[in-house]
């Protein structure tokens, strides 16, 4: 009976061993393979362009499957790490689940390998697999579930050097927020990545926003609109203007400037509104897996609560 | 400054001026020769500083120049490539004039494209800039055959790294000799889009 116990206890909970092999594979699925909505996102966009930027598309497609194919990153900009994480409630986790990304990251930065870039802010000293807050982590909780879904988001740099953020005054209504949505992806231009997904956090406070434009552009399928019809609209609204400036791939012109626009929203105060704008390179890099007491699987997409 | 569809050209190193000035914006290029890369801002920077000094170690005449952070190791005594790729060119307008103008190299390859000042001195010297596609570690490396050298071993953004390349591309020129700039004419459209635009919302532009 008491052995009986003892075994029931242990299978319960989620290894740690489990874990850190899950979040390694997410992330080295994430630096060598685009998801699957990005793939026919891009395989659309290059139906409609002409040269140069046909040429263009065909080449990030081609790179893709070689990349696959030699399981080598995508890019050389193999990016901060960061990861999404949302923990079921009924799971048994009785370890530091910071130090196991940390722990798979490392392991990804040796094998693959990957080149040192985590940079001291201060000294700019470099480390490999070592930084202060590094892997950044995202939580969130998910009551009835007794899993973790964990997204891997390695970020580049071309496309996080534009993102911005900017507080509205009250009495205004969307079109100065849209004019800065629209101006930020100008200022980007042909220098982060394009075709770029944009996510935009609107509302909240300073850091919700922020969180928000990010999961918009890193966490959502690029063909999932929001929930709400009034925002899908402006979805739609503001890829078919970002779309009509003819920066195009790599900003050397065409009708794909960005494969989709992405918003999150939240309550706000009465004094103002938060927007953020999030640009996320073409590959748009991320891998979802669900980890659990019997083992983890690969998932197309994050589940939003 | 042409519909989109330029001529396809297979170069050779080391580049010859007169074929440079050929070049058009919208031309696609596959390289094969050597490719001098200098991944980040702090290799210009010190090959400028010995340059100056009568001290470089490398000579850059006619030679094609990438700006590609690099995964490289050394095994068995040889460099052996992991990955490399094109990072924003325009981290490093404010030193490409200088580097074109005291080099005389005939290309730089990147992505994003330059400013004015860097498009001067390639009309002035004969060099052309060639957009690879960003993001494409994966295939490009794939044309890098062989390292030839690495000069100034230690941190990679400080080092230069001979490339031996076949077919590598493709590379389009972004940036010619005759003055036109595909991203300053693209930038030009998209400015007068978001004029109309805001017009349209009712708003002053900028």
């Amino acid at each position: 009976m008491c052995v009986a116990r003892v075994i029931t206890m242990v299978t319960m909970a989620v290894s740690r061993e489990v874990f850190v092999r899950a979040a390694a594979e997410a992330m080295l699925k994430a630096e060598t393979t685009i998801p699957e909505d990005v793939k026919d996102t891009l395989q659309k966009a290059c139906e409609k362009e002409k040269p140069p930027a046909k040429q263009i598309l065909q080449t990030m497609l081609l790179n893709c499957s070689v990349a696959a194919e030699k399981a080598k990153p995508i890019c050389q900009d193999t990016g901060i790490p960061i990861y999404f994480v949302k923990v079921g409630l009924k799971a048994q986790i009785d370890f530091d689940i910071s130090k196991a990304l940390g722990e798979a990251y490392s392991r990804v930065a040796r094998e693959l390998p990957l080149p040192p870039i985590i940079t001291n802010p201060v000294t700019r000293a470099t480390s490999l697999d070592v930084g202060e807050r590094i892997p950044i982590v995202h939580y969130s909780v998910d009551v009835n579930s007794d899993h973790v879904d964990i997204c891997a988001v390695p970020q580049g740099w071309g496309a996080e050097s534009w993102c911005a953020i900017k507080m509205f005054p009250p009495g205004e209504d969307m079109r100065p927020k849209k004019k800065f949505i629209l101006d930020t992806v100008v200022a980007a231009g042909g220098r982060a990545c394009p075709p770029v997904v944009v996510g935009v956090g609107l509302g909240g406070d300073f850091e919700l926003a922020a969180k928000m434009a990010k999961e918009a552009s890193s966490l959502r399928p690029l063909t999932k609109r929001h929930t709400d019809p009034e925002i899908a609209q402006l979805e739609e609204e503001l890829l078919d203007m970002v779309n009509s400036l003819g920066i195009g791939p790599m900003g050397m012109g065409g009708v794909t400037t960005a494969l989709a626009v992405n918003i999150e929203t939240a309550s706000t105060h009465i004094p103002g509104t938060f927007v953020a704008v999030s640009i996320h390179c073409w590959p748009v890099r991320r891998a979802v897996v669900r980890v659990d007491k019997s083992g983890y699987r690969f998932l197309p997409q994050w589940e939003m609560v | 400054m042409g519909d989109g569809v330029g001529l396809e050209y297979r170069l050779k190193t080391p580049l010859q001026e007169q074929d440079i000035r050929r070049l058009k914006v919208y031309d696609t290029i596959y390289l094969t020769g050597a490719i001098y890369n200098l991944p980040d801002q702090p290799a210009y920077a010190r090959s400028l500083d010995l340059q100056a000094k009568g001290q470089s170690p490398i000579d850059l005449t006619n030679s094609a120049t990438m700006h590609a952070p690099t995964c490289a190791s050394k095994i068995g005594g040889k460099w052996v490539l992991a990955y490399a790729g094109v990072t924003t060119s325009w981290r490093l307008r404010k030193i490409i004039p200088d580097f074109i103008k005291q080099f005389k190299v005939r290309a730089i390859i990147g992505k994003g494209g330059l400013d004015e000042a860097s498009h001067k001195a390639m009309q002035e010297c004969g060099c052309v800039y060639l957009a690879q596609v960003g993001g494409c570690a994966a295939l490009y490396s794939t044309m890098v055959k062989e390292i030839i050298d690495v000069i100034w071993t230690g941190r990679m953004p400080e080092s230069i790294y001979i490339f031996r390349v076949e077919e590598y591309g493709p590379l389009i020129v972004g940036m010619d000799t005759y003055g036109n700039n595909i991203y300053s004419e693209v930038e030009r459209n998209a400015a007068e889009r978001q004029k109309d635009i805001y017009e349209r919302l009712g708003l002053p532009d900028h």
